[in-house]
């Protein structure tokens, strides 16, 4: 009676699992998080190569920083060198 | 000889050899020996010659003709004198990630050599930049943050 | 940008630096307040080029450093000018002046034109896709830059004041053949380098924090020149009044 009873439930759990719609959840659970979304298979290319071809540049504030830091350096290195080389005035 | 007038000599001479220089740079075929890259017309009028050799092809690229191959490790678009639909134009495929602002329509330099087959193949391809200065909404104030978030959605 | 403004700008450097070379008044306060004003607007131009001025429709971000390199190389060719004006100066009439102001505007255009290529070449990593190719502009512009450092190298290797001022001016005559090349070489030749922008194809506030990049970096030339032809006065009047370092003997019978 017993296995019997269990391998029926069994194979008609089985064949309804296709149909019936899974049980909504109960909303003692709520408020739940949303199920985290699948991951994406990450494909790797070349560095940037998914980005391209949209024509235009996407962040490079390095560049910016590096050029402006660069300007502002050379000015405070050219004086500090015309400062270093000067002439005392006063010569024996 | 006082050297007031041997210092007058001097840039005289200093000015007429700078003059004459300058003026053979300017005016003489010294151009056609200083080639930084040939356009598509320019590459397949030499013929047999462009076969082999490792030289630079410059033009602007053909828009609609940019396709990546499936595993989008190469990339394959055709270069083109002008934006004229009669201008010459060569076919290229490039093995390597161009510059982000590379797009149909822009002018590019790709370094490599030119086979008899019609496909020039390239390893350091080099994008250039117009002389327009733009804010993205193509005009001065507007919404240009809108537009940039818009492009990095993207 | 219109053909005479860059000799409007000419004239008001040179017309600063005449003050300063014949007013002691004006040497005392000029090159102290230019000197400020610079440093102030180079404070400015770090907050209107990176966050006030819009990104490039392409470029972006990177579009900025539009602001600090093409005034560089603006204040590199304004300071050979002045350099070749001096060299000129010089040999139709001599003076220990222009002498040292063509010192001075070489090695201050050198150090402009330097900065102005290694800003140049960071910038075309993100836009080019390579920090430097052969292209025509490039090989012009080092080309000038190397014969101006010819220029400073051998006024350091001549003694005699007079020889050095003579034959240096011949020399600046000569390098400045590089510049026309520079200026025309994106037009004369294919090239990766742009050619020259004007207000008609960049937009108003580009064109307005470029001018602000612009009178920045014209501050400081002015003050640079100024201060290394100080150094280079000094240098000269120390040479002059040394006597030779051996007196010419008598021939020995």
């Amino acid at each position: 009676m017993k296995p019997l009873t269990l391998s029926l439930w069994l194979l008609s759990a089985v064949a309804l699992a296709d149909v019936v719609p899974p049980p909504e959840p109960r909303e003692a659970e709520a408020p739940s998080t949303p199920a985290p979304a699948p991951e994406v298979p990450v494909v790797t290319h070349p560095a940037g190569i998914e980005r391209a071809g949209a024509g235009v540049i996407q962040g490079g504030w390095e560049y910016v920083y590096a050029a402006y830091g660069l300007g502002t350096a050379g000015v405070l290195a050219y004086a500090a060198s015309l400062f270093v080389r000067r002439q005392r005035p006063s010569r024996p | 000889m006082k050297p007031e007038s041997r210092n007058r000599l001097i840039a005289l001479g200093a000015l007429l050899v700078a003059a004459s220089a300058l003026a053979w740079i300017a005016f003489g075929n010294i151009g056609e020996n200083l080639v930084y890259y040939w356009k598509p017309g320019e590459m397949l009028a030499q013929g047999e010659k462009a076969y082999g050799a490792t030289v630079r092809l410059g033009g602007v690229v053909v828009p609609g003709s940019v396709v990546w191959n499936a595993e989008h490790t190469s990339l394959t678009f055709e270069v083109a004198d002008s934006h004229a639909p009669t201008a010459p134009k060569v076919k290229v495929t490039s093995g390597m990630t161009p510059p982000q602002m590379f797009r149909e329509g822009i002018g590019v330099v790709v370094e490599g050599t030119f086979a008899a087959s019609g496909v020039f193949t390239t390893n350091r391809l080099m994008v250039n930049h117009s002389n327009e200065y733009r804010a993205p909404d193509g005009g001065a104030g507007g919404d240009w943050k809108g537009t940039l978030s818009q492009a990095e959605a993207k | 940008m219109t053909p005479t403004l860059p000799l409007v700008v000419l004239a008001l450097v040179v017309a600063g630096i005449v003050a300063h070379v014949t007013s002691p008044a004006a040497r005392r306060w000029v090159s102290p307040a230019v000197g400020a004003l610079g440093v102030l607007m180079l404070a400015a131009l770090w907050y209107l080029g990176l966050f006030w001025a819009p990104p490039e429709q392409y470029m972006s971000d990177v579009g900025r450093i539009l602001y600090v390199h093409v005034p560089h190389v603006w204040m590199a060719l304004l300071a050979f000018t002045l350099n070749v004006g001096c060299a000129v100066a010089y040999l139709t009439k001599k003076s220990w002046v222009t002498d040292a102001l063509a010192e001075a505007a070489a090695e201050v255009g050198v150090y402009f034109g330097a900065v102005g290529v290694l800003m140049g070449s960071i910038w075309a990593r993100p836009t080019w896709g390579v920090w430097w190719d052969w292209d025509p502009r490039l090989i012009s512009t080092t080309v000038m830059l190397l014969a101006y450092v010819g220029y400073l190298a051998l006024r350091s290797f001549t003694d005699d004041p007079e020889r050095r001022a003579t034959w240096s001016a011949a020399a600046a005559i000569l390098s400045y053949v590089s510049l026309p090349i520079v200026w025309f070489s994106v037009r004369w030749w294919n090239s990766l380098h742009q050619v020259q922008s004007n207000p008609s194809t960049v937009d108003k506030p580009m064109v307005a924090v470029l001018r602000w990049g612009a009178v920045t970096m014209l501050c400081f030339l002015f003050v640079f020149i100024v201060k290394r032809y100080e150094l280079a006065r000094s240098r000269q009047t120390a040479a002059l009044e040394l006597p030779p370092l051996e007196a010419p003997r008598p021939e020995a019978a």
